[in-house]
């Protein structure tokens, strides 16, 4: 698109702009990008500590459990594969059902943006791309808080799993 | 002399999903003050949950339960929480301490609950611990003491407001035989100092303390042969 | 023993629950505060740098400000506004693009500024060098003020040569090049990251500008005495002048909040909303696990006698504590990523050095605290509820045998 370049010259005061995403990291819409990636990452940081606690809490309460289990011979190794398969199969439903959330109340969130603003420009999307993102995120990420959480009670002796 | 405690006709059935099951069957128990009850039977016969019934905690589905004279069926919930506070002490199986407080102040607990001063509180928790033999394990934590010793701080809690009556379900049923004997004594020295007791129980130890003896049944009561 | 004394037993007997509680409430708390800073932040900051400008309003020839239009006759319109008793001082502001040749670096794209005599001090600060009304610069060269950011760009001192020729528009200007002295270097007040700032006098203006007559202006800046209000001169200037539009400070305000910030307002509203959402649902679910992990323990408490009140009011406080907490810890946090976050928005194209996005105010601290509790005693309604009405019996039975 030479010609595209030259125009300006050619006419005076046109300017020529270009509709694909902008490289400049201080465009506007980057720059919002970035914010909304910080907010993500807040938003993770907080709700990961939750999830700790819970894994935390549901640790605990099988430690009994645990204790039984590692008295009759099963291997810690064994626990822990368990408690993965466990955790990726919630952590799975968990992520599918935020992706599912997200793409129903993305509806939602348009219609009340284009009435606020009248305009019929979207305001959230949910693509395949994002929810694959959100799901390859989630995932181990639940995995690993569960992991994390039995983790300390698989390093402790049998007897102090299956005492008071 | 007014009982403690007098049902007639007691009825308790459960709904199930299988159907409705029936724990207790026109049951009649009359108890007077500072008796000692021992209360038989194979389990899922009935036993706790007549004593649920005596100590307010559950209701019949039919018939009358008085309490000191009390008709219970009117009583709402904040009043029968009452007397579980003041006139009833419980004493379980599992003995349900709280983990994250001692031995003193899992006694406290009652006492606080029924606004008693910090004086007060502290020569009864004192006076209780003494009593149970475990004055010298008084800062200890339940996962720092053994069946025995958590079950004599639960009874010491259980008597901590004075109650007429106590109330104990299975009170030895995760202890050993020297402990239980040891429980066992401890029930007499509680009955001699005047306050009723019913004991639901299998072991025969403790059966044999009591004063009396019935044998609950498929949901019925009578007496011991 | 105290409900609250038993809550913190509790909490203290299970630290890495309750630590990891009251970070995750510590993290989301942050962003609210956040949030709640960023509802307002850009309005407040927004009129704090046009109520320390001096000036409180501002007169322009079109209603569509802000966007720009030129305002012709500006010397007369300026002094017509002058003669009104309502106005302390009046300002034209003049505006144009240019490019500077400074030998040795690349063309300079510069933002050409002219501001009334008289009124240089409230456009800009001078740190090094004289400004244009002082005595002494020399008289054959046009004189500049340049910003700090173009003086070390161009390695530029009081003295040196500048070289700069006016643009017309973004093609190539066949302008001729001007040859300007600096005198000066400040801060000016609406400098932002776009082009730098160099401010000279009206002659050397309408010289660069090469126009015959060019009265031309942005603004007109009008300040009112201090015995009326921008609304009362908004008013005379209307009456006076029918062929210019004047708003107050708060209009504008007003119409950039409409417009412009209302991004950033909606934002804020929906993130604020969803994180209270997300803090409600935690702690409820935090809670409502540890309750069900105590039922035994609750029942035996119920069948000793200890009322549903006393349950109740535990729970609470133990509400309380994690989200006292963390709502607590989240301030400062929150203040911080607040830095953060404005430092990301302010990368935003022609955002001048003054505004920010994120402003603490003292009753958003307040609004802060008080959506947390909010939140928190809201989380332990069903927490509450579960542990209140448990079946005593049932419940001791269930325990017993499990």
């Amino acid at each position: 698109m030479a010609w595209l370049r030259r125009l300006p010259r050619r006419v005076p005061g046109t300017r020529v702009a270009s509709t694909a995403p902008s490289a400049d990291p201080n465009d506007l819409f980057v720059v919002l990008d970035r914010f909304h990636w910080a907010i993500a990452i807040v938003t993770v940081a907080g709700s990961t500590a939750f999830l700790l606690a819970l894994m935390v809490m549901r640790a605990e309460q099988r430690r009994d459990i645990i204790g039984i289990l590692r008295l009759i011979g099963v291997s810690s190794r064994s626990i822990l594969f368990e408690v993965l398969l466990e955790g990726l199969l919630i952590a799975v439903a968990g992520a599918l059902f935020g992706v599912l959330l997200a793409v129903a109340s993305q509806g939602a969130i348009n219609r009340f943006f284009q009435w606020r603003f009248d305009t019929t420009l979207v305001f959230v999307r949910v693509t395949a791309a994002i929810a694959w993102k959100a799901v390859a995120f989630a995932v181990p990420l639940g995995v690993a808080a569960g992991l994390a959480a039995s983790w300390t009670l698989l390093r402790r002796s049998v007897v102090s799993l299956v005492g008071r | 002399m007014t009982p403690i405690v007098e049902g007639r006709g007691l009825t308790r059935t459960f709904p199930m999903p299988s159907g409705p099951v029936t724990a207790l069957r026109e049951v009649s128990f009359q108890m007077a003050p500072a008796e000692y009850v021992a209360i038989t039977g194979p389990s899922g016969c009935g036993k706790s949950t007549l004593l649920h019934l005596l100590g307010c905690v559950d209701a019949p589905t039919s018939g009358s339960l008085l309490f000191e004279g009390r008709d219970v069926a009117r009583l709402s919930e904040s009043d029968r929480s009452r007397i579980r506070l003041t006139r009833v002490g419980f004493v379980f199986q599992r003995f349900f301490l709280l983990p994250m407080l001692d031995a003193w102040e899992n006694v406290e607990l009652p006492q606080a609950e029924m606004g008693v001063g910090l004086a007060a509180r502290r020569a009864r928790t004192r006076e209780l611990l003494d009593y149970v033999g475990l004055a010298d394990r008084a800062r200890h934590r339940p996962s720092q003491l053994s069946g025995g010793e958590m079950q004599r701080v639960a009874i010491a809690r259980a008597l901590a407001n004075r109650p007429a009556l106590l109330l104990a379900d299975e009170p030895t049923g995760e202890l050993d035989e020297d402990t239980g004997e040891q429980i066992a004594d401890l029930f007499d020295r509680v009955h001699a100092d005047g306050t009723a007791i019913v004991v639901v129980t299998h072991n025969p130890v403790l059966a044999r303390r009591a004063k009396r003896h019935l044998v609950m049944t498929r949901g019925a009561l009578g007496a011991h042969r | 023993m105290t409900s609250r004394a038993l809550a913190w037993r509790t909490a203290a007997a299970e630290p890495a629950r309750a630590g990891l509680a009251i970070a995750g409430v510590a993290v989301i708390g942050a962003l609210l505060f956040d949030m709640l800073m960023l509802s307002q932040g850009l309005l407040v900051s927004f009129r704090k740098m046009l109520d320390t400008s001096g000036y409180d309003v501002r007169v322009v020839a079109s209603d569509a400000f802000p966007a720009r239009v030129d305002l012709t006759n500006a010397s007369a319109i300026a002094a017509d506004i002058a003669g009104l008793p309502e106005v302390r001082q009046v300002t034209i502001v003049r505006t144009d693009r240019a490019v500077v040749l400074v030998p040795g670096h690349a063309p300079t794209d510069v933002a050409l500024l002219n501001v009334s005599a008289g009124a240089e001090r409230q456009g800009w600060r001078v740190v090094e060098g004289v400004d244009l009304g002082a005595l002494g610069r020399p008289e054959s060269a046009a004189p500049a003020v340049i910003s700090r950011p173009l003086s070390r760009a161009l390695g530029l001192a009081p003295g040196s040569p500048l070289p700069l020729r006016a643009l017309t528009s973004d093609a190539a200007s066949a302008l001729p090049i001007l040859r300007f002295t600096v005198v000066g270097i400040a801060d000016f007040q609406f400098e932002n990251d776009g082009p730098h700032v160099l401010a000279t006098t009206f002659e050397a203006f309408q010289r660069a500008r090469a126009s015959v007559s060019s009265d031309v202006a942005d603004v007109i800046l009008v300040a009112s005495r201090s015995s009326t209000d921008a609304a009362s001169t908004v008013a005379a200037i209307a009456g006076r002048r029918k062929d210019v539009h004047a708003f107050s400070n708060d209009q504008i305000v007003e119409r950039f909040n409409e417009n412009g910030f209302a991004y950033f307002r909606q934002i804020s509203f929906v993130l604020s909303t969803i994180t209270l959402g997300f803090a409600f649902l935690l702690v409820a679910t935090l809670l409502t696990v540890a309750v069900n992990q105590r039922l035994g323990q609750v029942a035996a408490l119920r069948a000793l006698g200890v009322s549903r009140r006393r349950i109740a009011s535990t729970l609470v406080w133990e509400s309380a504590l994690l989200v006292g907490t963390g709502g607590l810890l989240s301030l400062p946090l929150g203040w911080i990523l607040a830095l953060v976050l404005d430092r990301i928005l302010r990368d935003m194209p022609n955002i001048p050095d003054a505004l920010h996005f994120f402003v603490f105010e003292p009753r958003l601290a307040l609004w802060h605290l008080a959506l947390l509790a909010a939140t928190g005693l809201a989380a332990v309604v069903y927490p509450v509820w579960v542990a209140t009405r448990l079946p005593i019996a049932a419940t001791l039975r269930l325990e017993t045998v499990s």
